[in-house]
């Protein structure tokens, strides 16, 4: 793409103020999924009985429409990802409870919308609104003290987690409650209360274990593999170990024919059958990649909102990845999570890209942030008078 | 909005405010980093569980996974006693199907069975139509060649997994011993399978790996050869449905050779099924006949109250209940022990076994490990058969090895204890488990021992004795001969025997035991129309001793003149 530094379009700024570095490397993982969804799907999609790139093609339209979607509300302000975010949430909250009472049941689970025959998880869109509007209640708590913010965004939590929970989704609801309370943690609770929060979860984990009969024998299963079959895990670590580092080769794998969850869940297992570990970890250093990236935006950030949606979008989109990776490889409990950008699956691909979307928009190079901008953990080094902050600046703010 | 709420922010107090933004800027850069750490901290131990996984190929919890591991075990090679190979495992093609990608079952079948015409048609057909299958062994193990030739056929669905398969270069010498293995490569028999309980074999995918130390036999590959190649000419000369004969170090009761025939391929185990090749040494009881007598006059010499030149009265037939036992040939006037064993006196037999009475026979027996079932290396030998109860009859007939039936090396092991000096002997494969510097315990006395040393030696040396024709010039046999009749429908079968002979060389310090053994020999020209153990199993014996003695190292003594010539 090219611009000229004179061009004052909105598609021109955006180009000279995103990190160009952090969007290639989403592009690189965007094109990855599409070309490893050739690796697992149409194995799975013969088996359920579609044409053989069944999930290919439907890989391909939502990469493209996601890619859309990302691009567009990277374009955004961060006021106006605010905005958009409480949009969102506020749809997705209904769409929630809506589930609760319209939603087909799967698995044991109402996770899914039907509308006008397109399957929608309002939970996967949700997530990144509720984070981005959680890191604004937290900033304005600690920026106002004098309005209820604060218990405002543990409303917003436990509303969220309850209609998570009852679906029930526990998967989900750990992923949201450690993005929270990393939120919490990082927009300056005191360790206190940080220790307070964190034995929270630890019970919240605990009594999911009790009450919920799946998550127990999962739980069981994974810490003593001789009571249960574990068979889809354990196939998977077979992935890995025949893959050694180089893989068998594309399309030499078989455990794709075997792992009904081959083209979601245990994607990165198909991966490492067939093109080893050297590719799984290269998807990893990718996927942590952006995460550290994104993070060290935050790190810099100014303006507390901000750099709370930066923390909460990127540690989801990083422990979904985790999550996912480390069940792959043994490391955790089975537990139903797609892989961002490679698992095929509409709302997660759609989600994520708007999870992404919405973290490029809130890490871009922002000339009245900058003005404000010291090395980090020296405070003591003189700042320049935010004073002369605006929208629009001249070029050469822009280079420096 | 924000640069409003800033705005805001410092039009009311433009220091205090940035002062505030600092510590919230510091701290939250702080903690943000703190989460740096722990986010790349979890990146990486992936990565290295990743690593581990990858690096550490196949390792044992895959075998307890999932349905098509092709799974074979790494066994050790085995080796005789010279370090020559008899069983290794080499690596071979195993053909196996994809049911799911098999285009066209029809050509399949076709085409697979012009190559491999052994494979059931409609089995495959059958296990090929499933198309949920993905992965059915069609062919475990075969040649290279074979597996080009299928290869060729270019058939969708068929591919190849290499396994470790057991290869025994020898065929079927000593594959009674060796046993043999089942498809996964697990010792099911013989000394396999004692390699499997005792050495433990690893379980493999595919390719060979280390398959550690290799396994060494008691077994001489020369002895071994020498014994199989005179027991298979006797087979011929004297027209015997089967024959048996095992060497045994008499001191340390290492097995030299032990040999079987008709004999058993290892590779394919179904023969073992076969009744005619069971294991005559170890898997057959058989009643042994006068060679028995041995026992018999070790046990009277042991009683204290005979000696060799006590004479009995052994004109008179001996009668107890309805049975009258007489000899073959009585010689018409009383014979003193020694006579009685040279001439193979039934009457004799039965009067010294009759003068210890039941107690002390059945004792003597009990002590020689006759009594109670044993197992060598090879597994478990047939247990003893039994006389219900020691009476008259019994006593008089197991004197001279009827009425009850001991397998082979059971008998091998006990006369060894005889005439080794009086030390317990357990018969043993596996080389470097028995310690011939410390004997076992004592079984008979040393004079007792040196007293049937003497006899066998005169049975073999003296004109008159029956195992005459085992002499070999100049290694100083002894032995003794057993006919028994087989029984059969009706009764015995007068021209249906065991021929045996045992015997031991060189007799002034006995180092090796030999017994043979011929199944239902036929009176051929060659053993002058008799079928009795001196026309045939005595020759033979001398026959196999005449070639493994110089093997063995054995020096000859007396008349050079005497050997034959080429012997060394």
């Amino acid at each position: 793409m090219k611009f000229s530094r004179a061009d004052r379009s909105r598609l021109a700024e955006w180009w000279f103020t995103v990190d160009h570095v952090l969007l290639y490397a989403i592009l690189i993982v965007v094109a990855a999924g599409t070309v490893l969804s050739l690796a697992a799907s149409p194995a799975v999609a013969l088996k359920k009985g579609f044409h053989a790139y069944y999930f290919v093609e439907r890989h391909v339209f939502f990469s493209l429409a996601g890619l859309a979607i990302m691009l567009v509300v990277s374009l955004l302000e961060p006021a106006s990802v605010r905005r958009l975010a409480v949009v969102v949430l506020g749809a997705s909250l209904v769409g929630l409870i809506a589930v609760y009472f319209l939603g087909e049941e799967i698995n044991g689970a109402r996770r899914w919308l039907s509308i006008e025959g397109h399957s929608i998880q309002p939970s996967e869109f949700a997530k990144p609104a509720f984070v981005v509007v959680s890191g604004w209640l937290l900033a304005e708590a600690r920026r106002r003290p004098d309005m209820p913010a604060l218990p405002l965004a543990m409303l917003l939590f436990a509303i969220f987690a309850g209609l998570l929970v009852i679906q029930p989704d526990v998967g989900q609801t750990m992923l949201m409650t450690l993005v929270w309370m990393t939120m919490l943690f990082v927009s300056g609770l005191a360790l206190k209360g940080a220790a307070v929060v964190a034995a929270a979860g630890a019970v919240g984990l605990y009594a999911a274990y009790l009450y919920y009969p799946h998550v127990t024998s999962r739980i069981d299963r994974f810490f003593s593999p001789a009571t249960g079959d574990f068979s889809q895990g354990e196939r998977a670590l077979r992935a890995f170990l025949e893959g050694g580092l180089l893989g068998r080769g594309p399309g030499e794998g078989t455990i794709k024919t075997s792992l009904p969850d081959a083209h979601t869940d245990y994607i990165f297992a198909v991966v490492a059958e067939e093109f080893g570990a050297v590719a799984c970890l290269g998807l990893l250093a990718l996927f942590a990649f952006v995460v550290l990236r994104a993070l060290r935006h935050a790190e810099t950030e100014p303006d507390a909102a901000t750099r709370l949606g930066i923390v909460g979008l990127a540690l989801m989109f990083g422990f979904q990845a985790l999550i996912n990776m480390g069940v792959n490889v043994g490391l955790l409990p089975a537990k139903g999570m797609t892989l961002p950008f490679l698992s095929a699956g509409g709302s997660s691909m759609l989600a994520i890209s708007l999870t992404l979307g919405m973290l490029l928009a809130l890490t871009r190079h922002r000339p009245d942030a900058d003005r404000l901008k010291k090395p980090p953990l020296m405070p003591s080094l003189p700042s320049l008078r935010p004073s002369v902050a605006s929208k629009k600046t001249s070029n050469d703010e822009i280079k420096q | 909005m924000k640069g409003a709420a800033r705005g805001g922010r410092q039009t009311r107090s433009p220091e205090l405010a940035r002062s505030r933004a600092d510590i919230l800027r510091g701290t939250g850069g702080l903690r943000t980093r703190l989460v740096m750490l722990g986010i790349a901290f979890l990146f990486g131990s992936i990565a290295l569980q990743l690593a581990r996984l990858a690096t550490t190929g196949g390792l044992d919890m895959v075998a307890t996974l999932t349905e098509p591991v092709a799974r074979s075990y790494v066994r050790p090679d085995i080796l005789d006693r010279g370090g020559r190979l008899l069983a290794t495992d080499i690596e071979m093609p195993s053909l196996y199907a994809d049911p799911f990608l098999v285009q066209s079952i029809d050509e399949v079948t076709e085409r697979l069975g012009g190559v491999l015409p052994d494979l059931n048609e409609g089995e495959l057909r059958r296990t090929l139509s499933d198309r949920n299958r993905r992965f059915i062994w069609l062919k475990r193990g075969m040649p290279p060649k074979v597996a080009q030739r299928v290869h060729d056929l270019g058939l969708p669905g068929l591919d190849f997994r290499t396994e470790l398969r057991r290869a025994y270069p020898l065929e079927r010498l000593a594959g009674h011993v060796l046993g043999s293995v089942n498809v996964d490569n697990r010792g099911i028999s013989g000394i396999e399978r004692a390699i499997d309980d005792t050495i433990g074999v690893e379980p493999s995918h595919g390719a060979a790996s280390n398959a550690g130390t290799p396994v060494r036999l008691t077994l001489d590959l020369g002895v071994q050869h020498a014994v199989e190649d005179e027991l298979l000419g006797a087979m011929t000369r004297f027209e015997a449905k089967g024959a048996a004969g095992l060497v045994m170090d008499i001191r340390t009761g290492e097995m030299l050779a032990a040999s079987s025939l008709p004999g058993l391929d290892p590779s394919q185990p179904g023969e073992a099924l076969a009744p005619e090749r069971l294991d005559k040494i170890q898997g057959g009881t058989y009643e042994l006949g006068s060679i028995f007598k041995i026992l018999t006059v070790a046990m009277a010499l042991e009683g204290g109250n005979t000696k060799l030149d006590t004479v009995l009265d052994v004109t008179k037939p001996l009668t107890a209940g309805r049975f009258t036992i007489k000899d073959l040939h009585s010689s018409g006037r009383p014979l003193t022990v020694s006579e009685v064993f040279i001439h193979s006196s039934n009457v004799g037999s039965g009067l010294l076994a009759l003068a210890e009475g039941p107690d002390k026979q059945k004792a003597f027996l009990e002590k020689l490990g006759l009594m109670t079932p044993m197992r060598t290396d090879a597994g478990p030998v047939a247990p003893p058969q039994l006389p219900p109860r020691f009476g008259r009859v019994e006593q008089i007939t197991v004197a001279y090895g009827h009425g009850m039936a001991v397998a082979p090396i059971q008998f091998a092991a006990a006369t060894a204890a005889v005439l080794n000096g009086g030390t317990a002997v357990t018969p043993t494969y596996f080389r470097g488990r028995n310690d011939a510097a410390t004997p076992g315990a004592r079984l008979v006395s040393a004079e007792t021992s040196n007293s049937l040393r003497v006899l066998l030696r005169r049975n073999v040396s003296e004109r008159e004795g029956t195992g005459r024709r085992a002499d070999v010039p100049g290694y100083r046999v002894g032995g003794k001969t057993g006919t028994a009749e087989m029984p059969g429908r009706g009764g015995y079968q007068e021209k249906s025997v065991v021929a045996s002979f045992l015997a031991a060389f060189p007799m002034d310090a006995p180092q090796y035991l030999v017994l043979v053994l011929l199944f239902e020999p036929k009176g051929t020209a060659e053993a002058d129309g008799e079928v009795l153990a001196g026309r045939n199993a005595a020759p033979t014996a001398g026959r196999v001793i005449a070639r493994i003695a110089p093997l063995l190292g054995v020096k000859p003594d007396g008349d050079v003149a005497q050997l034959p010539a080429g012997t060394p």
